[in-house]
């Protein structure tokens, strides 16, 4: 069952000087499985949207249906609507506090009630889908691991509830190239074993290019674009809107101009239909 | 869920009292302070009541804002209401059970004490709802200098008030971050006993120390590249002056409280007149 959202308004601190609309008339249907990103300019109103899908900001004015949980409802089951949406904030590094990187991750599972043995597997099975060793780094406290694995644990602590559908406010943010890397083949890994459905906000636009399927552009606090990602960064112009065209869609751009026309989206995609093109063999 | 908690409430507006100097204004607010002790009569509560109307007035700060800041302290003014009727000794008996003895004078002096106690809170919330902390900062700075010559480290009291109160938004801003990150993993904070609800706050408060600490260190890091060094010498960006409003404002006060200082010496002399007088309680 997707996400649905209708007329979504918001208003930081109503009736007072500090008032702010946050959102204006959002619209948006999110599908089962799909990896959808979303990208605008800072203050754009994205991370005010997705906190509405797990009820963290509760919803004043619209309409939300995720899943089988409709959030207009008198009373909504916040636990069972988070352990549903997962939600993984900007540096989630900063929110562990446990002993050791097992308690940390247990902490979501635990909070839904789930007999110990349920909540021992799953820390196993979310230590294991991050990549940590759970001999080595299990029992480490959280704060003597590098900002690489603490930000895959502090995710693996988010999936230990097992979510359907996955939020991801900027989570390559602030590491290295590997560490990006690294995340990126997670979200890839998580999609196509657990058959999630995953948000990603992000502003590296690279990123989105070469990973997600649809995008949709946050602009004042309003959806301006939702279409397919490749439709996206060949019809509009997104410079307009303070945000930069991924490097990938630049060289096809100039590429389809002397009539070479390329498919693929990552970068050895595109290197290979070049190569192709030219008539050598792929590499 | 922490939004809500502001240590300075200021009131963001462009109006007299905003523009006033914050070292005049922390002076009257002292002699405010001072003044409000020296009234034995409800007369002289009305004149104060006045003198509040008027500051709020130039203010443009809405009543809704300066009452909200009495609420916090409704609790102990009711307490400090109810212990004195009890304990006052008085001499005409209105009341009386077993030990509890009620005299018209416990009555008279805990409504007093309570009128005290909220026009208090309004002057000094008068104060915070129109000057920013940063001012008031510098202007408790200025006012602490001539402690320098005692070696008093002025300059670094107030740069560490200075600091404590630019990193209060910075905490809001972290717990509240925190919060909702523990709240997305299914945190409750708001359900179960009382050793529950404690325990919940320890995965806010881990990581919310080892952000602190994290921040001043970095903080130190900073200033330190930049070579900062304390007092001597140092100029401000932003200099306090007089204007005439400090003048107005100042007059205006002291007219006040000099009504109010004469009324309490008239009454001090003059009090064996007064009982003869319909309504005296007003005016002792």
């Amino acid at each position: 069952m997707p996400v649905v959202v209708k007329n979504l308004n918001y208003t930081y601190n109503p009736k007072t000087p500090f008032a702010k609309q946050a959102l204006l008339d959002v619209n948006l249907t999110i599908n089962d499985g799909e990896f959808i990103g979303i990208i605008g300019h800072t203050g754009s109103g994205k991370s005010t949207f997705v906190q509405h899908l797990n009820g963290l900001i509760k919803l004043t004015d619209g309409e939300i249906i995720v899943n089988d949980i409709n959030l207009n409802d008198k009373k909504v089951d916040y636990l069972k609507l988070r352990s549903l949406v997962g939600m993984v904030f900007q540096y989630p590094e900063y929110q562990l506090f446990a002993d050791t990187v097992k308690a940390d991750i247990a902490f979501g599972p635990k909070n839904m009630k789930l007999p110990a043995e349920e909540v021992n597997t799953r820390v196993s099975e979310a230590l294991k889908l991050v990549g940590l060793n759970e001999e080595e780094i299990g029992e480490k406290s959280p704060f003597d691991l590098s900002g690489g694995e603490r930000r895959r644990a502090a995710i693996a602590g988010v999936l230990a509830m097992k979510p359907k559908i996955l939020v991801l406010d900027e989570p390559t943010a602030g590491l290295d190239p590997m560490g990006k890397r690294e995340i990126l083949q997670l979200m890839a890994k998580i999609r196509a074993e657990q058959n999630a459905t995953i948000i990603m906000i992000s502003h590296d636009m690279n990123e989105i290019y070469e990973n997600v399927d649809r995008v949709a552009v946050f602009v004042n606090g309003t959806i301006k674009h939702d279409m397919p990602t490749e439709e996206l960064f060949q019809k509009v112009k997104i410079e307009e809107y303070g945000l930069e065209m991924p490097a990938m869609a630049v060289i096809k751009k100039k590429l389809s101009k002397i009539g070479v026309v390329i498919n693929g989206r990552t970068v050895t995609e595109v290197f290979n239909e070049i190569v192709k093109a030219k008539g050598g063999k792929n590499v | 869920m922490f939004r809500d908690v502001t240590l300075g409430q200021y009131y963001p507006a462009d109006s007299f009292v905003h523009r006033m100097d914050p070292r005049i204004k922390i002076l009257l607010n002292i002699l405010y302070l001072v003044g409000i002790f020296f009234i034995k009569s409800y007369f002289g509560f009305v004149i104060v009541l006045l003198f509040l109307c008027v500051a709020i007035l130039f203010s443009k700060v809405p009543v809704g804002s300066v009452i909200r800041s009495v609420k916090g302290i409704l609790v102990l003014v009711a307490i400090t209401g109810i212990l004195n009727v009890f304990f006052y000794t008085g001499e005409t008996v209105l009341w009386s059970w077993w030990i509890i003895v009620i005299t018209k004078e416990a009555l008279i002096f805990s409504g007093q004490m309570i009128l005290r106690l909220i026009f208090l809170v309004v002057g000094a919330s008068l104060l915070t709802l129109t000057t920013t902390p940063v001012d008031l900062t510098h202007a408790i700075e200025s006012l602490l200098k001539p402690l320098t010559l005692i070696k008093f480290p002025v300059h670094e009291l107030a740069l560490i008030m200075s600091l404590a109160l630019s990193f209060i938004p910075t905490l809001i801003e972290e717990t509240d971050r925190i919060v909702r990150a523990q709240k997305a993993r299914g945190a409750a904070f708001d359900t179960g006993g009382l050793v529950s609800r404690a325990k919940a706050f320890i995965p806010i408060l881990i990581p919310l120390l080892v952000s602190s600490f994290r921040r001043a260190d970095e903080l130190a890091l900073a200033m330190n590249a930049r070579c900062y060094e304390g007092s001597t010498n140092r100029t401000k960006m932003r200099k306090l002056t007089l204007s005439w409003r400090d003048l107005v404002g100042t007059l205006v006060t002291a007219v006040f409280f000099t009504a109010i200082f004469v009324l309490y010496s008239w009454i001090t002399s003059a009090a064996p007149l007064i009982p003869a007088l319909p309504y005296s309680w007003l005016y002792i």
